[in-house]
């Protein structure tokens, strides 16, 4: 398993996605479907995230949050020691979160401590430090300029190293372009070789995949589900991104395909070192690849932890549901089982108090009143819960 | 749960059904056959494209209008379902062979509520009038768990949640009492722990309506959890049919063992899982012999020449293989192979 001063490629901080809901003549904002609220992690090199959770968890949001496919409401992002979240941001949002998350922030951290190097003291994280610095010369402006200079630039950065691998093999490839012009327009776009290399490297990742590299010229229809997904890999890996977020990638598949690409996966993993925020509903397909798995519930995570020590030790009563509510297939295995009741309540009117509680077989006074927050009960082991551990089976 | 003595409810006999398409003829079911007894639970596993649910559809004539039968035998009860006039027909589709599916809100009619979807089964089946049939939709709509019946039946299909919907279809199908009741993969669009109520819901109702079940599903665990026999199907054709334990403690059929070891399970910690190479072929040119050959670990000249009957390897344990001695001797090496 990774240790803990592993190179953190991807950190999310405090991450909420909020869709609005209108309606009237006016389609003014009558409420807010809290999709994601308030998540935090962190992915270090060469690891891979389990996001897990059932319909309306918020697991694929957080990963197209991170994509900025969706604009985050709130929270940072943070690839590799840049803070990306301003990156694809209006000028008014991103000066308006760069006095939020910086500039307002210093400023009571000055009143509070009195010097500078005491602010930067006390705080841990090395993006916060430069920033503080450049802060307390240059003001607002100094961080505002940094951040957003080379825009451009800096979001082709950001789409280089962050790529993506979606669900549906049939609609995420594009089908009027051969399979060298989807693996290889990422290359060119980055310029990342003459059209003779581009060429080669297309050709190289279609064996790395499993696809036979005569296919080069072929379109995608041309091609099984199984193996568009495998094409839809090569276009991730194809620009050598840091990250690469898979969205259900294998949920699509038959079983016995859905192994092939299990397996490629995990290949690929162990011998280029990747490090993957892998989304999926099932968990035995999260538990097969992930090194750490975050179990997500309405909006927020309710237990993440090292894989071994979430089957071990399942804390979370959702957990310990959510695992009983898993068919074995072995038929000598008859186990207890928790049937949950109910069905997962809407996000856009999400339960008082800790999110669960209505179909929690433990619930307590408390939880229908005051909201757990993700705590450390052990060592690497968060869980969002008021009595971890209480509900077993 | 396997009774010999008993006589079977339902039994088809090399079953051949064919879709007509742009392409050429598909030969969706090739031969297949088996019986279903009283009380017992049945699933029908494979791939998609491995010809399950058209096998399940045929037995009451449920085919879109490109398929037909081309040969076969299907009883049920005393009545050869392929000889019925449609009318006949009428009487047992619906009544005494009900149907749940996967989407059940493709299923149901949009634009009724689900208390007249349910009545006019009632009416239509078992003569009631409106009050009765009402009142025994209400009665019904309970059994399956749907909180505030009362409510809920004038509600419209899209007021449900998911697993509201698939409880409201299962009402639905268990209206008339039905003797069997065809799931084709009511599970399989639904979230683990709404899955695990609607098993749970159908093994209660199994046992108080007294039905056979004929599950159709790819998915091993809810095999395993549901089902007392396993009928496995690959290209039109029955691989392998035992009880569920041998099944999955002794599979006897490349097809079966390599499924079985392709999965990620929650239970174990492997290191690698198997995985069967290729894909399914296109119905239209599968191997001539046996149709596995081509993505089969043990298969040599004589599979792709010559495909192998469904054998009784032991007593009521069925596989089509020709190699199942080299399938158990390499079996292992196969697996350590893929390491």
């Amino acid at each position: 398993m990774m240790p803990e001063n592993e190179k953190v490629i991807l950190e999310v901080e405090h991450l909420k996605k909020y869709f609005p809901v209108r309606a009237g003549v006016f389609k003014r904002v009558v409420a807010q479907v809290q999709a994601v609220d308030d998540i935090s992690f962190k992915v270090h090199e060469g690891e891979t995230l389990g996001l897990v959770g059932e319909s309306g968890c918020g697991k694929s949001t957080t990963g197209m949050t991170i994509l900025r496919l969706y604009e985050p409401t709130f929270g940072r992002i943070i690839l590799e020691e840049e803070d990306t979240t301003p990156w694809f941001m209006t000028t008014t949002e991103a000066k308006r979160y760069i006095k939020i998350m910086y500039a307002d922030r210093f400023e009571k951290m000055k009143q509070e401590f009195g010097s500078l190097d005491e602010v930067i003291k006390n705080l841990n994280k090395e993006i916060d430090k430069k920033y503080a610095e450049i802060y307390f010369e240059q003001g607002e402006t100094g961080i505002r300029q940094d951040m957003m200079k080379d825009l451009t630039e800096k979001r082709r950065y950001f789409r280089k190293n962050a790529q993506v691998i979606f669900q549906d093999p049939y609609s995420s490839l594009n089908p009027r372009l051969r399979i060298i012009e989807i693996i290889g327009e990422g290359m060119k776009v980055n310029k990342m070789g003459t059209n003779q290399e581009i060429r080669d490297r297309v050709a190289h990742l279609m064996e790395i995949v499993g696809l036979s590299k005569d296919y080069i010229y072929r379109y995608p229809h041309q091609f099984s589900g199984g193996q568009r997904q495998r094409i839809g890999i090569a276009r991730a890996l194809a620009v050598n991104p840091k990250l690469i977020i898979s969205d259900e990638a294998v949920s699509a598949l038959d079983v016995s395909i859905q192994s092939q690409i299990i397996n490629l996966l995990v290949d690929l993993k162990n011998e280029y070192g990747l490090t993957f925020v892998f989304i999926a509903h099932d968990l035995a397909v999260v538990k097969h690849i992930s090194d750490k798995i975050a179990v997500m519930y309405l909006g927020k995570i309710a237990e993440l932890t090292l894989k071994k020590e979430l089957f071990d030790n399942p804390l979370h009563p959702y957990t310990v549901s959510l695992m009983s509510a898993i068919p074995i297939p072995d038929p000598e295995v008859k186990k207890k089982r928790v049937v949950l009741e109910g069905d997962v309540p809407s996000p856009l009117n999400p339960p008082s108090g800790c999110r669960f509680h209505p179909r929690c077989p433990v619930a307590k006074e408390i939880c229908s009143k005051e909201e757990p927050s993700l705590n450390e009960i052990s060592d690497n082991h968060y869980v969002s819960c008021f009595f971890p551990g209480e509900f077993k089976i | 749960m396997l009774n010999n003595n008993e006589k079977p409810l339902l039994k088809v006999e090399n079953l051949h059904v064919h879709f007509k398409t742009e392409d050429g003829i598909i030969k969706a079911v090739n031969g297949v056959s088996f019986e279903l007894y009283p009380g017992e639970t049945l699933a029908i596993v494979g791939e998609s494209g491995s010809g399950k649910t058209v096998t399940a559809l045929s037995t009451i004539r449920l085919l879109d209008e490109n398929g037909w039968i081309e040969e076969g035998k299907i009883q049920y009860k005393d009545n050869d379902v392929l000889s019925l006039s449609d009318n006949q027909l009428r009487k047992i589709r619906g009544k005494e062979i009900s149907m749940i599916f996967q989407e059940p809100m493709t299923a149901l009619n949009p634009v009724f509520t689900i208390g007249d979807q349910i009545i006019e089964s009632l009416e239509l089946h078992l003569d009631m009038n409106k009050q009765e049939a009402r009142r025994k939709a209400i009665d019904l709509l309970r059994k399956v768990g749907i909180p505030e019946p009362e409510r809920r039946i004038d509600q419209y299909p899209h007021e449900l949640s998911g697993g509201m919907r698939q409880r409201a279809m299962i009402a639905m199908a268990l209206s008339c009492n039905p003797s069997i009741l065809i799931a084709d993969e009511p599970t399989t669009a639904l979230d683990v722990t709404i899955q695990a109520q609607i098993l749970e819901l159908m093994k209660d109702l199994q046992k108080e309506f007294q039905m056979s079940i004929i599950f159709i599903t790819h998915d091993l665990g809810v095999v395993a959890e549901m089902a007392d026999r396993a009928i496995v199907m690959y290209g039109g054709e029955v691989v392998e049919a035992a009880d569920i334990i041998t099944i999955f403690k002794k599979p006897r059929h490349p097809y079966t063992w390599g499924l079985m070891n392709s999965i990620p399970r929650i239970d174990k910690d492997e290191e690698r899982l198997l995985s069967i190479p290729g894909v399914v072929p296109n119905p239209l040119n599968f191997p001539k012999g046996c149709k596995f050959s081509n993505r089969c670990f043990f298969a040599d000249e004589k599979c792709v020449e010559e495909n192998p009957n469904l054998e009784e390897i032991e007593e009521n344990h069925f596989s089509r293989c020709w190699h199942i001695d080299r399938m158990l001797r390499e079996m292992h090496k196969v697996k350590e192979g893929e390491r």
